[in-house]
C-alpha cells in the first residue's frame, strides 16, 4: 500500500493499529473494519477528514452505518443510517434524531480515535486530524 | 315460380313487422303474405296510444309499413287448422297457406280481480258474455285505437278519473288524464309503482313526478269492485275503504291472446310455446310478439316482439335459414312528459345471481332534480340498471348489458359525466 | 390573612369539568378557590381517544392535567373520592370518605354511566363495560384468556370496542339490538355500508337481536352469550356498550329537577333550579331538551357555565350533533339533520355497495344543505359540514357534492366563507385560523393550534387546517421554502435544469457553486447522482455514473446494486421484462437460489426475488446470472421497475392485442431510466384489465383499434387511479408519448415525488400534460425525445459492468481489512422450508 494508512485504537490506552490505506476510502463514503471483533464504520468526507464510530445500528441492530451516505447537519458532519434513515453526529456518535433507540438504550454511536500515519513514501500535507478537528484541505484528490 | 304463401293471424305491430322484413329479405315474387286483423284498422304503433289520448297523435300518424303485404283489416280468424293447412275468418273467407305465424298479441286483464271461476273465465279478447259482466259506462281499457277513441269522447263527461294499475301503462294514462284536466287518482295493489321494473326509491321519484302534475298516488292499495249502475260511481277496495269516481281507466296487466292455438291442439302454457326458431308444436305454425312464450318467458315488450319478427322473417324469407333467436334482455322505456324512466336488466335486484355472487350496486340519485340511476353489478358484469330522471348513459348501458361487456371495478363513469367537487 | 376569594367546588373530572376548569381560570385568574372532587383514580383524561390505549397510547399521553395546573391555579383535586351529598341550604358538599366542602357555586359534571342490560349473568366474571382506564385494563386481560369476544351495543363506542378486540386478536361479534349499525348517526343505506365493511375485516354483526343471557363456564367466567333470537355465541368475553344513562343522582338526592330520560335540567347558561349550582357535560339536559354525548357540546356547556359563573355572558342553546370518526378502519361521518326529518327534505345520494361507500345529504326544497351520512368516503365532510352549519344554498349541484372524492384531492376550503366553523370541538371559525396566521403571527399548523386551540380535539380538521395555513401564508408572501434541503435553495426540477444548462459533472461543482458548499445530505446527494446519471450518463469522461465521486451520491442501495434488508443483508432482483420467463430461466434461478442458500419470492412486479445475500457474495451471484443471460433488475433504484403484462391476445381468449410483447419492449426501453422516485407500468391485453395497469404510473390497456394509455396512476400508500391521455394510439404514437412523459417528468417533478402527485400539483394538471407531450405546447419534445434517446443508446447493465471492473468489485467486502471475511452478525434461521432473518436476540445456528 502507498500512501498514508489509518490506524484505531481501540478502546483506552490500547495500540494502534493500522486497518486501511486510506486511499481505500471513497471522499463521502463509508467502509467497514474488524478489529478484535469489533465492527468500525471508517468515514472520510470531502474535506479529508477521517472518522471512526461504531457499525451497528441501534435502531435495527444491523452492522450497516458504514454504508450510509455523509452529510452535514448545520455545523455538525453526520452519516445517515441506511436503514431508517437516523444521522448521527460523527465527532460524538450522538443520534441527532432521536434519543433512545427502541428497548431503551441511547441511541448513540460508539466513537474510536482514529489518526493517519504516513508510510514510507507519504507526502506532508496529507494528514487528517483525528476525529473533527479543525482541518486543512486536502491538496491532492485520489 | 308460385310464390310461397303465409298467413298472418293478427295485423298488429309484430306482424307489421314480419311482413316488412320478409318482404325485404325474399326476392320479388317469392313470397305472398296476407294480415289478418281484427281491429278495422291497418297496423299501427299501439306502444304510443297514450299519445293519442294526450292528443299529440291523431291516428293516421301511428301506422305501421307492412312492406306491400295485403292486410285484411275486420277479418278475424276463427279457427285454424294446421293439418290441412288451413285458416277461417269470421267474415266467412277460407284460405290456404304454406306457412302460418301467428300474432294474435295480448289483451287486457279484466279487473277487478279475483278472476271469475274457469267456466266462466272470459276470452283474452276481453270479450264476456255479455249478461255477465256488462261493462258500465265510464270504465275503460286502453290497449286499441278504439279504446283510445272511446275514452277520448268520455274525458268531457268525467270529473274525477281514476286509473287502476300502477305499471308503465297506468303511469302514463294517469299523467295524460291529469293533463286533460281531471282529477286523476292512480291505484295500485304493489307497495310501489311500476314495482316489476323500479326499486322504491326510483318508484318515489316517479310518484313525486306524478304528483307535481296533479295526480294523487295510492299504492297498496287493492280494488275488489267496480261500484255503480249504469255508470261507474266508484270503486271498492279490499280494506273496505270506497273511493269515488266517474271515469275508470283499468290498466291492470294483459294476457297473451290464446284462444285460437289451444283450439288447434298447439301446446300452450301462459302463451303459445315456441322454439329458438319461432316453430310452435304444429308443424308449418309460428307465433311471434305478446302472444308467444319462449324458454318460459312472454316478453310483452315491442323490442322483443320486432326481434322475433327479425329472425323469422330472416328465416321463412330464405335468407338466413340458420338465424335463431335466443331470447330478449328485460328492457323498459317510458317517456311519460316529463318522466323518463329506463329499466334495464335485473332492475330491481330480484333475481338471485346463478352462481351465487352477491349484487353489487353503484347508485346516485338527486331528489332536487328528480334523477335516480343505479347499476346492478355481479361480479364484472352489469345485470341490471334503472335511470328515472336523468337518462344520461342509457344508450351504453343497453349496449353494455346486451353485449354482456365487463366493466371496469369502479363504473362510475356509466351513470354521469361529471367529476366531483375539487 | 383570610383567603376572600369565593369558592366553586367541581364535582366530577372529566372532560367537561376539565374544560370547565380551564375556562374559569381564564376568565378570572386567581378569583376562585377551586376543590375538584373525582371519583376515578386519575384526574381527567381524553375519553374520546380511549381506543388508542390499546394501541400503546399511555395513560399520561391521554391525560388532559397539565403538569403545574394545580400549583399555578392553587386548584385542590382529591381523586377517587366523589360527591355523595349536597346540603343546597347549607351549600356544602360531603364526599365519600366523609369530607364536607363548602361552595359558593357548584359544578356537577358527573358525566354518565354505562348502561348495562340487566339481563342474567351480567356480572359474570368477563363481562366489561367501556368506560374508563381501568375497564380497559380488565379487558385486556381478560383478552389473554381468550380467543372470541363479543360486543352488545353497534353504537359508536360499541364498534370503537369491537376495533379494540379485534387488534388483540380476538374472533369479535357485535350484538346490536336496533335493525343496523349506528342507528342514531346514520340511515340504512349508511348502516349497511358500514357492515358490509366491517364484516369484511372478520366481525360478526347481529343485527335487531339483543343480548339474552349471559352463561358461564366450569370456572364460573364468561363462556357464551344467548341471543334473544335464541342463537347462543361462545364467548369468553363480554363487552356492554349499549348507551349510557346520565349521572344524575346527585341533583335528585338533592330536589333538582330532572328530564324525563334522565339528565339535570339546565337552562341556556347551563343553571339549574338552584341559582348556585350549574350542570355541564352528559349529566345535563341542555336547554334545546337533550343530553348531548359527544365532547364539543360538553366544551361548549363548560364555557357557558364558566361565562355565566365569572360574571360574563355565555350561551349554550344547543349543538348540532356532528361526528366523523374512523371505526374498524371505515370512515363514517354524520352531521346536521342526517335523517332527513324536515319538511320536504330531498335526498342526494351515491352509494357504491363494493367499495362500501355511501353517501347520502339532506337538501331543504330552497337549496341549502341540511345534513348528511358519509360512510367508507368521508372526505368530503370537511367541506359539507360547514356548508351545512352555514345555511346558504351551496353553489355546486349537490349531486356532485355526493360524488367520490378523487385521490388525494381535499375537500376545498376555499370555497368557506370565513364564518365557517371549521373545527367544531373547539368552534374555531375558518377566518380565526386565517387571523391567526396572518396577524397572530402563527406560521404554522403546530402554532396554530396552540393559538386558537383548532385541532386539539378529535383532530378531525388537521386536514382542513394545514390547506388553511398554507394557503394563508402564501397569500401573505411568507416564504414557503420549497428547495431540496439546507444545502440548496432549488427544487430538484431547477437542479435538473441547471445541471442541464451548465452542463455541470460532478456534484462538488455544483453544491460549491449552487449550494451552501459543504458536505451535503442523505437529500439532495442521491437526487443530484440521479440527475447526473439523466443528463451525463458518460460523464464525457467515460467514467461511469456510479464511480469516483458519483459512487459517494448514492443511497447503499444503489451503491452496491441490491436492495438492502433489515439485518443488513441483500436481495437480488434479476430483470424479468414483462413478467415472462422460460423454463431454463426459472430452474437457473432455482439452482442459483438453492447454491447460494437464498430466500426465494415472487414479487408484485411478477419476478423472483432473491434475499439473504451478503454483500461479498453478491457478485458472484451476478456472475451466475449475468452467465445465464439475465441483467439487474433495477428493484433498488429510482427508477422504472417493472412493466407488467396480462398474457393477451396469444394465449387469452378475450385478449384484443398482444401485451406481452408491448410490455417486453417497453420494460427494456425504459430500463434503467432514473426518475425522481421508482416507476411502475403494466399492460394489459383487454379491458378485463388483469395486469392492473390504472394503478400504475402509466398503463397501457389494448383496444380493438390500438392502445389507451392511462397516466399517473400509483399503488402503494396514496393509491391513486391513472388518468386517459391517449386514444387507440398505434404503436409508434404510443412509445413516442411515453417517452416524453417520462423525460417530462424526469425534468420536472420534485425528489420523491411520484407521478401521480406531480401530475395533481401541474398548473393545468392532466390537460396541461396532455398539451405538452401530446401537442408539444411547450415547444421542448424535441429536447425531451433527444434525452430519450441517449437514455436507450447508452443502457448497459450494471452488474455486468461491475463485473468486468475490478475496481468496483472491491466495494464489495463486508470489512476492508479482511475482504474473505462476511459479516458474522448475519444470520439465518429455517423457516417454512427456506431461511428467514435471526433476530440479534435470537439463539443463532450457523448458516
Amino acid at each position: 500500500m502507498t500512501g498514508p494508512l489509518v490506524e484505531i485504537a481501540p478502546g483506552t490506552g490500547g495500540d494502534w493499529r493500522a486497518v486501511c490505506a486510506y486511499h481505500d476510502l471513497l471522499p463521502g463514503r463509508g467502509a467497514a473494519v474488524l478489529v478484535d471483533g469489533h465492527q468500525i464504520a471508517l468515514f472520510r468526507d470531502r474535506g479529508g477528514a477521517v472518522y471512526a464510530v461504531g457499525n451497528r445500528d441501534p435502531f435495527s441492530g444491523a452492522h450497516v452505518i458504514s454504508r450510509g451516505i455523509l452529510g452535514s447537519r448545520g455545523t455538525a458532519p453526520v452519516v445517515v443510517s441506511p436503514m431508517y434513515k437516523q444521522a448521527f453526529d460523527l465527532r460524538t456518535g450522538a443520534c441527532l434524531d432521536e434519543p433512545a433507540a427502541p428497548g431503551g438504550e441511547p441511541a448513540a454511536l460508539p466513537v474510536w480515535r482514529v489518526r493517519l500515519t504516513p508510510a514510507a513514501s507519504a507526502c506532508a500535507g496529507d494528514v487528517a486530524p483525528p476525529n473533527g478537528g479543525a482541518h486543512r484541505p486536502e491538496t491532492a484528490r485520489s | 315460380m308460385t310464390p310461397r304463401r303465409i298467413a298472418v293471424v293478427g295485423a298488429g305491430m309484430a306482424a307489421a313487422r314480419f311482413a316488412h322484413q320478409a318482404l325485404a329479405l325474399a326476392g320479388p315474387g317469392e313470397l305472398d303474405i296476407t294480415l289478418y286483423g281484427r281491429e278495422p284498422h291497418a297496423p299501427y304503433n299501439r306502444a304510443l296510444l297514450t299519445g293519442v289520448l294526450a292528443g299529440r297523435y291523431g291516428a293516421t300518424a301511428l301506422g305501421l309499413p307492412t312492406g306491400g303485404a295485403a292486410v285484411r283489416a275486420g277479418a278475424e280468424v276463427t279457427d285454424i287448422d294446421p293439418a290441412a293447412r288451413t285458416l277461417r275468418t269470421a267474415t266467412g273467407e277460407a284460405a290456404r297457406y304454406d306457412a302460418l305465424v301467428l300474432a294474435t298479441g295480448a289483451g287486457p286483464l279484466p279487473a277487478p280481480v279475483p278472476p271469475p271461476p274457469a267456466a266462466d273465465r272470459p276470452d283474452a279478447d276481453g270479450h264476456r258474455a255479455p249478461e255477465r259482466h256488462a261493462p258500465r259506462r265510464g270504465v275503460h281499457v286502453l290497449r286499441s285505437l278504439a279504446d283510445a277513441a272511446r275514452l277520448t269522447e268520455d274525458v268531457p263527461l268525467a270529473r274525477r278519473a281514476t286509473v287502476v294499475g300502477g305499471g308503465a301503462l297506468g303511469v302514463d294514462a294517469a299523467r295524460v288524464l291529469a293533463g286533460r284536466g281531471l282529477r286523476v287518482h292512480l291505484v295500485h295493489r304493489a307497495p310501489h309503482l311500476m314495482d316489476r321494473h323500479l326499486d322504491a326509491g326510483a318508484a318515489a321519484v316517479v310518484r313525486r313526478g306524478l304528483e307535481a302534475v296533479g295526480v294523487t298516488v295510492l299504492t297498496g292499495r287493492e280494488v275488489t269492485a267496480l261500484l255503480g249502475g249504469a255508470r261507474v260511481t266508484g270503486l271498492a277496495f279490499a280494506d273496505g275503504g270506497r273511493h269515488a269516481t266517474d271515469l275508470v281507466v283499468l290498466a291492470c296487466g294483459v294476457r297473451p291472446r290464446t284462444r285460437l292455438a289451444r283450439a288447434a291442439g298447439l301446446t300452450v302454457r301462459d302463451g303459445v310455446v315456441v322454439d329458438d326458431t319461432l316453430a310452435t308444436s304444429a308443424p308449418g305454425v309460428y307465433a311471434i310478439g305478446d302472444c308467444a312464450e319462449h324458454r318460459g318467458v312472454v316478453h310483452g315488450r315491442a323490442e322483443a316482439a320486432w326481434a322475433q319478427a327479425d329472425v323469422l322473417a330472416a328465416r321463412l324469407s330464405g335468407a338466413r335459414p340458420g338465424a335463431r333467436y335466443a331470447g330478449s334482455p328485460r328492457f323498459l322505456r317510458l317517456s311519460a312528459g316529463g318522466l323518463q324512466v329506463a329499466a334495464i336488466g335485473d332492475s330491481t335486484g330480484d333475481s338471485t345471481g346463478g352462481d351465487g355472487s352477491p349484487t353489487d350496486t353503484v347508485h346516485l340519485a338527486d331528489a332536487t332534480r328528480g334523477s335516480y340511476k343505479k347499476l346492478l353489478l355481479r361480479g364484472d358484469r352489469l345485470v341490471g340498471a334503472l335511470l328515472v330522471g336523468d337518462l344520461t348513459g342509457v344508450a351504453d348501458l343497453t349496449a353494455v348489458h346486451e353485449r354482456s361487456e365487463p366493466v371496469p371495478r369502479d363504473p362510475l363513469h356509466l351513470l354521469t359525466t361529471e367529476g366531483a367537487l375539487q | 390573612m383570610t383567603d376572600t376569594r369565593r369558592r366553586l367546588v367541581l364535582a366530577g373530572h372529566g372532560m367537561a369539568g376539565q374544560r370547565l376548569l380551564e375556562a374559569v381560570t381564564d376568565r378570572a385568574p386567581g378569583a376562585w378557590r377551586i376543590t375538584v372532587l373525582a371519583e376515578e383514580p386519575r384526574p381527567a383524561y381524553d375519553r374520546v381517544h380511549l381506543t388508542s390505549w390499546f394501541s400503546g397510547t399511555t395513560a399520561e399521553d391521554l391525560s388532559l392535567w397539565p403538569a403545574g395546573f394545580a400549583a399555578e391555579h392553587d386548584i385542590d383535586l382529591r381523586l377517587d373520592d366523589p360527591v355523595t351529598a349536597v346540603d343546597r341550604a347549607a351549600r356544602t358538599v360531603t364526599t365519600r370518605s366523609g369530607h364536607t366542602v363548602a361552595y359558593d357555586a357548584l359544578v356537577l359534571a358527573t358525566g354518565s354511566r354505562p348502561f348495562v342490560p340487566p339481563v342474567p349473568g351480567h356480572d359474570t366474571p368477563g363481562c366489561f363495560v367501556y368506560r374508563t382506564i381501568e375497564d380497559l385494563e380488565a379487558i385486556r386481560d381478560r383478552a389473554a384468556h381468550t380467543g372470541v369476544g363479543t360486543v352488545v351495543g353497534g353504537g359508536l363506542l360499541g364498534l370503537e370496542a369491537a376495533g379494540a378486540l379485534r387488534e388483540m386478536g380476538l374472533h369479535t361479534h357485535v350484538v346490536e339490538f336496533a335493525p343496523r349499525l349506528m342507528a342514531v348517526q346514520v340511515d340504512e343505506g349508511g348502516g349497511a355500508a358500514l357492515r358490509r365493511r366491517i364484516e369484511e375485516l372478520g366481525v360478526v354483526v347481529h343485527t335487531g337481536v339483543g343480548g339474552q343471557a349471559v352463561g358461564a363456564g366450569a370456572d364460573g367466567t364468561v363462556d357464551s352469550l344467548t341471543l334473544s333470537d335464541g342463537r347462543t355465541l361462545a364467548t369468553g368475553m363480554v363487552v356492554f356498550s349499549a348507551g349510557v344513562r346520565p349521572r344524575d343522582e346527585l341533583a335528585r338526592s338533592c330536589g333538582l329537577p330532572v328530564g324525563e330520560r334522565g339528565g339535570i335540567v339546565v337552562d341556556t347558561r347551563c343553571r339549574t333550579a338552584d341559582p348556585h349550582i350549574w350542570a355541564v357535560g352528559e349529566c345535563a339536559q341542555a336547554a334545546d331538551g337533550r343530553v348531548h354525548g359527544l365532547v364539543a357540546p360538553a366544551y361548549a356547556m363548560a364555557e357557558a357555565a364558566a361565562e355565566d359563573i365569572t360574571g360574563g355572558d355565555g350561551a349554550f342553546t344547543g349543538y348540532e350533533a356532528a361526528t366523523k370518526l374512523k371505526l374498524l378502519g371505515v370512515d363514517v361521518a354524520s352531521f346536521g339533520d342526517a335523517h332527513g326529518t324536515g319538511d320536504g327534505a330531498l335526498e342526494v345520494l351515491y352509494s357504491n355497495t363494493r367499495a362500501g361507500v355511501y353517501k347520502k345529504l339532506v337538501v331543504a326544497p330552497d337549496g341549502r344543505l341540511l345534513g348528511g351520512v358519509l360512510v367508507g368516503d368521508a372526505a368530503a365532510y370537511d367541506l359539507l359540514r360547514p356548508l351545512a352549519a352555514a345555511g346558504t344554498p351551496p353553489a355546486t349541484p349537490p349531486e356532485q357534492l355526493v360524488l367520490p372524492t378523487p385521490e388525494g384531492g381535499a375537500a376545498g376550503p376555499v370555497t368557506l366563507p370565513d364564518e365557517a366553523v371549521v373545527c367544531s370541538c373547539h368552534n374555531v371559525t375558518k377566518g380565526a385560523v386565517r387571523a391567526a396566521v396572518s396577524e397572530g403571527g402563527c406560521a404554522d399548523v403546530a402554532a396554530v393550534k396552540r393559538c386558537t386551540r383548532a385541532g386539539t380535539g378529535c383532530g378531525s380538521c388537521v386536514r382542513m387546517l394545514t390547506t388553511l395555513v398554507d394557503d394563508e401564508l402564501a397569500a401573505g408572501g411568507a416564504p414557503v421554502t420549497k428547495g431540496l434541503c439546507e444545502h440548496f435553495a432549488h427544487t430538484r426540477a431547477e437542479l435538473f435544469e441547471i445541471v442541464r444548462v451548465k452542463n455541470v459533472t460532478t456534484f462538488s461543482r455544483l453544491i460549491d457553486e449552487h449550494g451552501s458548499g459543504g458536505e451535503g445530505c442523505d437529500v439532495c446527494k442521491p437526487v443530484v447522482g440521479s440527475i447526473l446519471a439523466t443528463l451525463n450518463p458518460r460523464l464525457g469522461n467515460s467514467v461511469h455514473i456510479l464511480d469516483g465521486e458519483q459512487a459517494a451520491l448514492q443511497d447503499t442501495n444503489d451503491h452496491f446494486l441490491a436492495n438492502l434488508q433489515r439485518n443488513g443483508s441483500y436481495s437480488v432482483v434479476p430483470r424479468v421484462p414483462g413478467g415472462e420467463i422460460t423454463p431454463e430461466g426459472l430452474i437457473t434461478i432455482g439452482e442459483i437460489a438453492r447454491d447460494f442458500g437464498l430466500y426465494t419470492k415472487i414479487t408484485g412486479g411478477q419476478r423472483i426475488d432473491l434475499f439473504g445475500a451478503t454483500v461479498d457474495q453478491l457478485p458472484l451471484i451476478w456472475r451466475r446470472l449475468v452467465d445465464a443471460g439475465f441483467e439487474s433488475g433495477h428493484a433498488y433504484g429510482k427508477a422504472l421497475r417493472t412493466v407488467k403484462s396480462c398474457v393477451g391476445q396469444t394465449w387469452c381468449r378475450y385478449g384484443v392485442q398482444d401485451s406481452v410483447a408491448l410490455a417486453i419492449e417497453l420494460e427494456l426501453r425504459y430500463r434503467g431510466l432514473r426518475s425522481p422516485h421508482k416507476v411502475k407500468a403494466a399492460v394489459s391485453g383487454c379491458a378485463r384489465e388483469c395486469a392492473e395497469a390504472r394503478s400504475k404510473d402509466f398503463g397501457v390497456i389494448a383496444t380493438s383499434a390500438g392502445w389507451n394509455l392511462y397516466v399517473g396512476g400509483n399503488g402503494g400508500m396514496t393509491p391513486r387511479h391513472a388518468d386517459l391521455l391517449l386514444t387507440d394510439a398505434d404503436h409508434a404514437t404510443l412509445l413516442r408519448t411515453i417517452d416524453r412523459f417520462l423525460m417530462f417528468y424526469v425534468r420536472t417533478a420534485d425528489r420523491l415525488e411520484r407521478t401521480a402527485p406531480w401530475i395533481e400539483r401541474m398548473e393545468g394538471g392532466l390537460e396541461h400534460l396532455r398539451a405538452v407531450v401530446v401537442d408539444d405546447a411547450l415547444g421542448i419534445c424535441d429536447e425531451l425525445d433527444a434525452l430519450m434517446a441517449r437514455h436507450t443508446e447508452t443502457y448497459e447493465d450494471e452488474w455486468r459492468a461491475t463485473l468486468e471492473d475490478p475496481e468496483r468489485l472491491r466495494r464489495f467486502v463486508s470489512f476492508a481489512n479482511a475482504p474473505g471475511t462476511p459479516d458474522p452478525t448475519v444470520r439465518f434461521l429455517p423457516e417454512r422450508g427456506q431461511i428467514r432473518p435471526a433476530r440479534e436476540h435470537e439463539a443463532v445456528a450457523a448458516r
